[in-house]
């Protein structure tokens, strides 16, 4: 029999007596020592049955909204009877935190098959990084060379303009190129998200390449000075011009077409930032399949799904008003249409992507105080 | 004929079907001494708690110096009225107020003249003028009673209630506890009611001895 | 199997408790340990904007903090020690701001008064967090001796306030310290309110900038200051703790409350006053929001609502099931370790009790993207593949980052009963098991559920390593503030209600079982 311990005190009265008055208390766990010893066969189950769930068809990484991109995702299960797991992203980590993810499962078990990106850059870095395995799709034909990469490591789609939002209710003038930020007239009652992240970022990189670094910082510092609001994103500077907080804001077009449709007095204009101050910026999704996936074969069919005419369509028609990329797609009211609404600027987005990393870091330096 | 200093006239508490106290009657003049005796659970302390103010009763009158404190289920003297401390059997001193805070607050907040002098003068007439500024927690169990009783002196109460303020001690700290309540009495001319479960403790005080017996008391 | 299991000696269950942690937080901690005591790379990081930045974490924090104290501890003394009409109702509700996530608390309070800026995220970290004060104020009351109480109460009632207000002092600035740590490592509050007003950043914004770009580690080593910080609030709190220690004791008798006669009318309008700030101000905000729109819409504002309600409920319950399920299971795991670590704490010597307490603690205090990053790193193997893909790792990830708040709780309980009841179970021959969960445990098994419970909240309201694991990713919280942050404000505040009514289920009902006990005892 097993020695028991001295004890620090004693009980006064009798250690049944004790115990009995203490079984007072314990009347409530007196089945949890029992249930402690039955845990491990209560949580073996549970753990075996977690741990052998089934293995999807396909993985997708997707920084693209949930709500948009979901329905598309569940419709390519549908058609085709294969099982996607798809993984998202919040919002503020602007794609860059499924990026690191994909980065740092790759050193060890590489999870992602697919990777759908809300914009162009950091799909580039991907590529930079040897992570892209090149596919041609069929369905990408019609959409133009500068939204896709020659041999097929990336397929841009369902492209956002940046655009100026502005309220209808106010004579107030509102800028039509990137320059008229710089005039107190207008940038006082404008306002556009910090260049920290996202489109507003990638935007920052293209001035970049365009005008070089220390003169987009220069532009920064003086459109700030000139009064211009910086806010934290492009939906919030959206909200606070549909509140009428300002009278315009620099923002994409799916945050301006909420405002649109939630029934405020806003439109929308097309700002031309490409060579001779005419062209709008288009960002648009893109598509990579990566080398690493464990199956190409479902990850070719996803992308011949997502980058087909009905894909963009349906995007088009969405909340969001994505614009379509596809040569002659037909285009609703309510979303710009290339050629017609506006011209599409040239972009090197190679050259965007290879600066936009210590871009980041610079700008943070900027305007995180 | 002056009026005694604590008039109870047939007081009756139950909790819930449980009578308590059953058409109790009392009388206590100025500077006297009674002690209730009884088993746990016979309804002493609810006594003490009654005539304290501290629990309403649910019928009877209480009276004190002949005005009314207590009407059936009124308590018409709020408990800080009444002139009336008490000790309990776990003393009940303050753990964040220092030994002299314990007297000096308490003459301080009922109004007394020299608060922080006459505070002094009864911790050292009680033998605890070396401990000013220790907590309760840092006092051993002697001393922590003097403090009781010094809180208690200080406050000059025309009737001192001891809930089994002296249970469970030996008989050497029992003496040392009731030569302080001696100090006590002698210094404020305090009525006093000890309620005991321990016949020594009552013959210790002196005074009227009853006997609680369902929920009457009777001579012992 | 079963003599082991009935072993009279603690130590293989303490080894489990260890073995537990390790597994949960210190593997996923491993990556970043190094980059995170990088002194000479935070040297270079460190320059006038870091340290304005970490400054505005200092102040909105304690900000913060003094917010919270100056609401929770009179709204805790009042409505527990205080007899007026409804206090019952008042003292139920206590706990609920606490529950609701502060990012929903942020958009009402913009909706309702339209403050933006860092006072604005001062003030939502106050009052999410004023029932911090507020439960270890009510506790310290309910151990105030009913003698104490009552021999002060024949001074005067000014005389027995007072009393109250020295005893729940050091416990409602313990309080409003825990409020000032949550505040200072909350990114997503301030966040909000540099979007909808001026932009504005705080300390927690810059590791979360590091940590976003392509060496996350920098994340890590930016956030040695606020770790630090941390450690030293925690330390300086466990030092008020012990102090509270001596002014408390379990008594038989619980101090009844002051009836009160020309007072319960003003100590109602207060507690009305501060609920409303809490709790009720900040809920119909939420529910005006579910159905709110511009003013050109054609739509009622119930047709709105209701479809914002149907939405939350269509698109985001699988989300809250499987956000449920981890933390549930989190909450499991910590009912079974979180008692053999706060017996394990109370029985170490100082010296092993700091170091035990830094072990445990550094997986809250560091952040929680690094451990994201750090589980990546360390259980994304082939042969793991099954497990890192299952429930199973964000459950542990919840497990090994919030059990600190569950033992922490549990062993300040626990160190109140005497020794003496466990002492005579080992002496009647019980295992340590039974000891432990019957007869230390066992008198305070409320505070063990509620820890448990603390840990499900938590887990359903982590966001930044939830995105970051195959099972977690898609979970209630990152709909929640995606929703957010993309505008959908009608679905949002609809989601947020639903959310929050989950949540609050649990406690409400716990406590009004609790308070049936009580008095039928």
């Amino acid at each position: 029999m097993a020695r028991v311990p001295a004890p620090k005190s004693t009980f006064p009265n009798g250690n049944k007596l004790a115990l009995r008055s203490l079984s007072r208390h314990g009347t409530g766990l007196a089945t949890f020592p029992m249930m402690l010893r039955l845990s491990p066969a209560l949580l073996l189950p549970l753990f075996l049955v977690a741990c052998s769930g089934e293995t999807p068809d396909l993985v997708v990484y997707c920084a693209l909204d949930q709500d948009l991109s979901e329905p598309l995702i569940q419709e390519f299960e549908t058609r085709t009877g294969l099982t996607v797991r798809t993984q998202f992203d919040v919002e503020r980590n602007k794609t860059v935190g499924l990026v690191n993810r994909i980065l740092a499962e790759a050193e060890n078990n590489p999870h992602c098959d697919v990777f759908w990106n809300n914009e162009i850059a950091h799909t580039l870095r991907l590529q930079q990084a040897g992570l892209t395995l090149p596919y041609l799709s069929p369905s990408a034909e019609g959409i133009p060379a500068s939204f896709r990469d020659a041999d097929g490591h990336w397929t841009g789609f369902a492209a956002r303009a940046r655009v100026i939002l502005y309220r209808t209710d106010a004579d107030l003038p509102v800028p039509r190129k990137l320059d008229d930020f710089l005039d107190p007239t207008f940038a006082k009652h404008g306002a556009m998200a910090a260049p920290l992240t996202g489109t507003t970022l990638t935007n920052a990189a293209v001035m970049t390449e365009q005008r070089g670094r220390q003169e987009m910082l220069d532009w920064f510092s003086a459109v700030e000075a000139a009064g211009l609001h910086f806010g934290s994103g492009n939906a919030d500077v959206m909200r606070r011009t549909q509140s009428g907080d300002f009278h315009w804001c620099f923002t994409d077009t799916d945050d301006a077409a909420k405002a649109i449709d939630a029934g405020y007095p806003v439109a929308v204009r097309y700002l031309e930032q490409g060579d001779g101050d005419t062209g709008a910026l288009l960002i648009p999704n893109t598509l990579a399949i990566l080398n690493s996936g464990k199956n190409v074969d479902a990850a070719k069919k996803f992308a011949d799904f997502i980058l087909s005419f009905e894909t963009e369509a349906r995007l088009a028609h969405s909340i969001s008003r994505q614009i379509p990329l596809h040569a002659g797609a037909l285009i609703p009211d309510g979303v710009g249409k290339p050629g017609k609404d506006f011209e599409m600027m040239d972009v090197d987005w190679v050259a965007v992507a290879a600066s936009i990393g210590d871009l980041a870091i610079e700008l943070q330096e900027a305007f995180v105080r | 004929m002056s009026s005694p200093l604590l008039d109870v006239q047939s007081l009756h508490k139950s909790f819930g079907d449980q009578k308590i106290l059953t058409d109790l009657s009392l009388q206590l003049n100025t500077g006297q001494r009674i002690s209730i005796q009884g088993p746990s659970g016979c309804g002493k302390s609810t006594l003490l708690r009654i005539l304290a103010g501290l629990e309403a009763a649910d019928d009877g009158t209480i009276s004190l110096t002949g005005k009314s404190a207590n009407q059936a289920k009124r308590i018409v003297q709020q408990p800080w009225q009444r002139g009336i401390q008490m000790v309990f059997q776990d003393l009940g001193l303050w753990p964040t107020r220092t030994v002299l805070q314990h007297v000096v607050d308490v003459r301080k907040a009922s109004g007394l003249s020299n608060p922080k002098a006459e505070g002094v003068k009864v911790l050292q007439q009680l033998g605890l003028s070396d401990f000013l500024s220790r907590r309760p927690g840092k006092l051993s169990g002697g001393e922590a009673r003097r403090l009781a009783f010094a809180r208690v002196m200080a406050l000059e109460p025309k009737l001192i209630l001891l809930d089994e303020a002296f249970s469970s001690l030996d008989p050497e700290n029992r003496e040392q506890g009731f030569a302080v309540l001696e100090q006590v009495l002698e210094s404020t001319g305090a009525a006093v009611i000890l309620v005991t479960h321990d016949p020594i403790e009552a013959e210790r005080l002196g005074g009227t001895a009853y006997r609680m017996i369902e929920g009457k008391l009777a001579c012992a | 199997m079963i003599a082991w299991l009935n072993t009279r000696s603690p130590r293989p269950w303490w080894a489990l408790a260890l073995l537990a942690s390790l597994l949960a937080a210190w593997i996923p901690l491993a990556p970043i340990l190094a980059p995170l005591v990088r002194v000479d790379r935070l040297a270079e990081m460190l320059d006038g904007r870091t340290a304005l930045l970490l400054w505005r974490s200092i102040w909105m924090s304690t900000g913060a903090g003094l917010v919270a104290f100056l609401t929770g501890w009179p709204y805790a003394i009042i409505a527990c020690r205080l007899r007026f009409p409804g206090a019952g109702i008042f003292k139920l509700l206590m706990p609920l701001p606490l529950l609701l996530p502060p990012l929903m608390v942020a958009q009402a309070w913009f909706g309702l008064t339209g403050m933006t800026g860092a006072w604005a995220s001062v003030f939502t970290f106050g009052v999410c967090y004023a029932p911090l004060p507020a439960l270890l104020t009510a506790r310290s009351l309910q151990h105030q001796s009913a003698s104490a109480h009552e021999t002060a109460l024949l001074i005067g009632p000014r005389f027995a306030i007072s009393e109250m207000l020295r005893i729940s002092f050091l416990p409602a600035l313990i309080g409003a310290c825990f409020a000032f740590l949550f505040a200072a490592t909350d990114f997503a509050v301030p966040d909000y309110f540099a979007t909808v007003g001026d932009l504005f950043h705080v300390y927690a914004a810059e590791i979360f900038g590091n940590s976003r770009n392509y060496d996350y580690t920098a994340g890590a080593t930016s956030s040695l200051p606020l770790v630090l910080l941390g450690f030293l609030v925690l330390l300086g709190t466990a030092n008020l703790q012990r102090r509270q220690m001596n002014f408390e004791t379990m008594h038989g008798r619980t101090a009844a409350p002051l009836p009160l006669r020309s007072g319960r009318y003003l100590s109602l309008g207060i507690c009305l006053v501060l609920l409303v700030v809490l709790l009720i101000a900040p809920l119909g905000r939420i529910v005006y929001e579910t159905g709110m729109q511009g003013e050109l819409s054609t739509r009622s504002w119930s047709e709105v609502s209701s479809a914002a309600f149907h939405d939350a409920v269509t698109r985001g319950r699988d989300d809250v099931i499987r956000t449920l399920s981890y933390s549930g299971l989190a909450g499991f795991l910590c009912l079974i370790l979180a008692p053999l670590w706060a017996h394990l704490l109370l029985k170490s010597r100082s010296a092993w009790r700091l170091l035990l307490m830094i072990f445990l603690t550094l997986p809250l205090l560091v952040p929680s993207v690094a451990l994201g990053f750090g589980s990546i790193l360390m259980f994304n193997q082939p042969w793991l593949e099954n497990f890192y893909n299952s429930i199973w790792l964000p459950a542990l990830l919840v497990t090994g980052r919030f059990l600190p708040i569950a033992v922490w709780i549990l062993a300040e309980r626990m160190g109140r009963i005497p020794e003496a009841q466990e002492d005579a179970a080992a002496l009647a021959g019980c295992g340590y098991l039974t000891r432990l969960f019957r007869y230390r445990l066992g008198p305070i098994r409320s505070a063990w559920w509620l820890t448990a419970g603390l840990v499900v909240a938590f887990g359903v309201r982590e966001l930044d390593f939830a995105i970051l694991l195959p099972a977690a990713n898609q979970s209630a919280a990152v709909r929640y503030y995606n929703a957010l942050h993309f505008s959908r404000d009608n679905f949002v505040a609809a989601y947020g209600l639903v959310l929050a009514l989950i949540l609050f289920l649990p406690v409400m009902l716990s406590a009004w079982w609790r308070n049936l006990q009580t008095k039928e005892a």
